[in-house]
């Protein structure tokens, strides 16, 4: 049974722990006074006590996990360092960020890092492209059911009145603050998958296909509802002309922030062009060229290598669907070279080799 | 100044007559996503819009306008200034976006004035909607700067959503011209409708998810520039420029010349203190080599250089800067504990 939503005005005091849950389900408090963050009690105990081990056996000099964020809908990455920082570090369905992209800046550091099956595919695509060492990386890996969209919760519910998040299977609740009422909380019901990111409902790879170690028995891959490549057929199905307009209305959105960018684990070049000012190559004003050729050039280099995190479209401040251009990489990729990059080890990307069965260059530009 | 009731019939008959003479700016569906843009008829306006993910102040500060064009003319060279006087009015600015202009003019109009801001400002009308229900990640009350506006903060007229009306308080002589112009649309407000408007105020401040006490925060950050707390908080930062280019009262900008042949022009854009190679020098030093110092950077011009030189904090509790964190960094958790390391250390 799923209630519909209503908008509901935030509280600001309001008491924890009001389920009969709460004795089992540590509740921590947070910033936001009143709310709380549901953390998943087993894995974030199991991750805390392979964490401690690692930093006083000297393993790693840093663990990167995830922290209670500035509400119940948010982690935040952590970095612990010593043993008694290892308290704040959670597993909950918030645990979104791939935090493979901190490897870019700490790669001659021994680092711990905790790591979804989606995330293992960075780590794999870097190691291929040797922006890592292998043996510089403890790999924590963590079996994922799934993680909610921050964005499709707030559709359903006033972000600013929830007050707590738990699961319990399929099922979510929420807990949000009643307006006038300080003493009881309602609590909404919601299918998960229709919480969850749209890469976690097409989920191939749930498991960490590289980790040194698991926290949790792996999980099955969740059942698909839909086509992976939706949004990038229909688009494909659209005259060039709908699509050059559909594009521009997007990227004539675009701020420059570099948010897509600099969140993205593959774009590790040292210095970047965007950057660049001595020579500035290219404008930092959302001149609609250089936007265009911004997003394009790193959409080329990315064949072969994107693994699909899309960290790039949630980060956009701007709601612009990066997330189509990667996919369609990705699905020409695949059906061009047979390949899906972050997969195996020991097969070459497809940019970096040549076989005589490729695909002609008119089949390319078609 | 009479108060107005306009009712949302109306308000349609409210906004052609606004664009009589000025170019109406209002919140409108740009792929998906609500956005302040001019506007070409009333019924654009998409009125059940929260805090617009980018501020309205773009229209005063945009992220690039050309300042000059230049032509080389033999030995001398010709130039062409832009200076923007078209009349523009924003309409449904938030509390929090206008009185974040009231701190950009200290900027452009101190001690000396930028002709191309002060043109923008002058010939824009702030008509601004009350805040009802606060975001997720506000907390405007903490300075002041919302959710409620008085007079003194600069809007022309204050409207509040009232239901089936839109109350209109007037602030200033160009509210009350727009006011006289439209007089037939309205009815005059009672003592009753002024009750609730302050109802909703104290219900919207008493909504607001977030507060930050900045008692003793400059004092306190004073002790802690060399502080760890800076690496370690700055360590999951991404060096982007979201949460800068959101912020609407960030005004760091760059110039630079683009040029062709014998022609060219002279373009300001934004810039952010986030990005690497913001402080870069000619010869190659930067002065805030790593995260570290930009952000911290960031955080002592706010926080404590602004409120020892001006005597407010260059922030107005939008929350933008954390909706935008691709970390959920959050500028109150980072500034209450930055102000806790310090009662420690005592």
């Amino acid at each position: 049974m799923t209630h519909t939503a209503t908008q509901v005005r935030g509280l600001v005091e309001v008491v924890d722990e009001h389920h009969p849950e709460a004795e089992r389900v540590p509740v921590l408090t947070r910033a936001r006074s009143g709310t709380s963050i549901m953390v998943d009690t087993e894995k974030t105990e199991r991750i805390r006590e392979r964490v401690r081990g690692l930093l006083s056996e000297g393993r790693v000099e840093y663990f990167i996990g995830y922290e209670a964020g500035s509400d119940p809908l948010h982690v935040s990455p952590s970095f612990v360092q010593q043993t008694d920082e290892v308290e704040h570090l959670v597993w909950n369905l918030m645990s979104i960020n791939n935090l493979v992209t901190y490897l870019k800046r700490y790669r001659k550091q021994r680092m711990g890092l905790l790591v979804k099956g989606c995330d293992s595919r960075s780590v794999i695509e870097l190691l291929k492209l040797h922006q890592v060492k292998r043996e510089n990386v403890y790999l924590l890996g963590v079996p994922c059911t799934g993680i909610l969209d921050p964005k499709k919760v707030a559709a359903r519910c006033n972000p600013a009145a929830i007050l707590a998040i738990r699961e319990d299977h399929d099922l979510v609740f929420i807990e949000v603050g009643v307006e006038g009422r300080t003493d009881e909380p309602q609590v909404l019901e919601f299918e998960k998958h229709d919480l969850l990111f749209d890469k976690c409902r097409s989920c191939d790879y749930p498991n960490p296909l590289v980790y040194d170690e698991l926290v949790g028995d792996p999980v099955p891959v969740r059942a698909r509802v839909g086509g992976k490549f939706e949004d990038v057929e229909h688009l494909e199905q659209s005259s060039i002309e709908e699509r050059l307009s559909f594009w521009q209305e997007q990227f004539n959105k675009c701020i420059r922030c570099y948010a897509c960018k600099n969140v993205c684990p593959m774009c590790f070049c040292a210095e970047c062009l965007w950057e660049k000012r001595d020579p500035q190559w290219v404008t930092k004003y959302p001149n609609p060229n250089d936007t265009f050729t911004f997003h394009m050039i790193r959409a080329y280099h990315m064949v072969g290598r994107c693994t699909g995190c899309m960290e790039c479209e949630r980060v956009c401040p701007v709601d612009i669907p990066l997330g189509t251009i990667f996919k369609k990489i990705e699905k020409d990729c695949l059906e061009l070279f047979d390949y899906q990059p972050g997969l195996e080890l020991d097969v070459v990307p497809p940019l970096s080799t040549f076989d005589e069965g490729d695909q002609s260059q008119e089949d390319l530009l078609r | 100044m009479q108060d107005t009731l306009i009712h949302k019939g109306r308000i349609a008959e409210f906004i052609h007559e606004l664009m009589q003479d000025s170019q109406v700016i209002a919140p409108v569906s740009v792929g998906g996503q609500a956005r302040f843009k001019p506007i070409e008829s009333p019924e654009e306006v998409e009125w059940g819009y929260g805090n617009t993910t980018v501020s309205p102040t773009e229209f005063i500060l945009p992220h690039s306008e050309s300042l000059f064009q230049f032509e080389q003319r033999g030995t001398d060279f010709n130039l062409t200034y832009n200076i923007d006087n078209v009349n523009r009015t924003i309409l449904g600015i938030r509390p929090c976006d206008v009185s974040s202009l009231r701190m950009l003019d200290e900027v452009f109009k101190g001690k000396y004035e930028d002709p191309y801001y002060l043109s923008r400002r002058n010939h824009t009308t702030l008509i601004a909607m009350m805040c009802l229900e606060p975001g997720g990640s506000c907390f405007c009350s903490s300075f002041g700067t919302g959710p409620g506006l008085d007079a003194e903060a600069g809007a022309d007229l204050l409207l509040v959503d009232l239901g089936e009306a839109f109350y209109v308080q007037v602030f200033t002589e160009r509210g009350q011209t727009i006011m006289e112009r439209v007089a037939s649309m309205g009815t005059p407000a009672t003592s009753a409708d002024r009750e609730q408007v302050e109802v909703l105020a104290v219900q919207a401040a008493s909504n607001m998810p977030r507060t930050l006490d900045l008692e003793g925060l400059p004092e306190a950050m004073g002790q802690l520039f060399e502080s760890a707390y800076w690496d370690k908080i700055s360590r999951k930062c991404l060096a982007c420029g979201a949460c800068t280019y959101l912020c609407p009262v960030c005004y760091c900008f760059d110039v630079f010349d683009t040029c062709s042949q014998a022609q060219g022009e002279r373009v300001r854009c934004w810039d952010a203190c986030t990005f690497k190679s913001f402080a870069l020098l000619s010869g190659g030093h930067n002065p805030r080599p790593s995260i570290k110092e930009s952000y911290r950077q960031k955080m002592y011009h706010k926080f404590k250089f602004a409120i020892e030189r001006h005597g407010y904090a260059l922030c107005v509790g939008c929350g933008r800067c954390l909706e935008a964190c691709p970390v959920d960094m959050d500028i109150v958790q980072v500034l209450s504990g930055a102000k806790s390391q310090v009662v420690e250390v005592v």
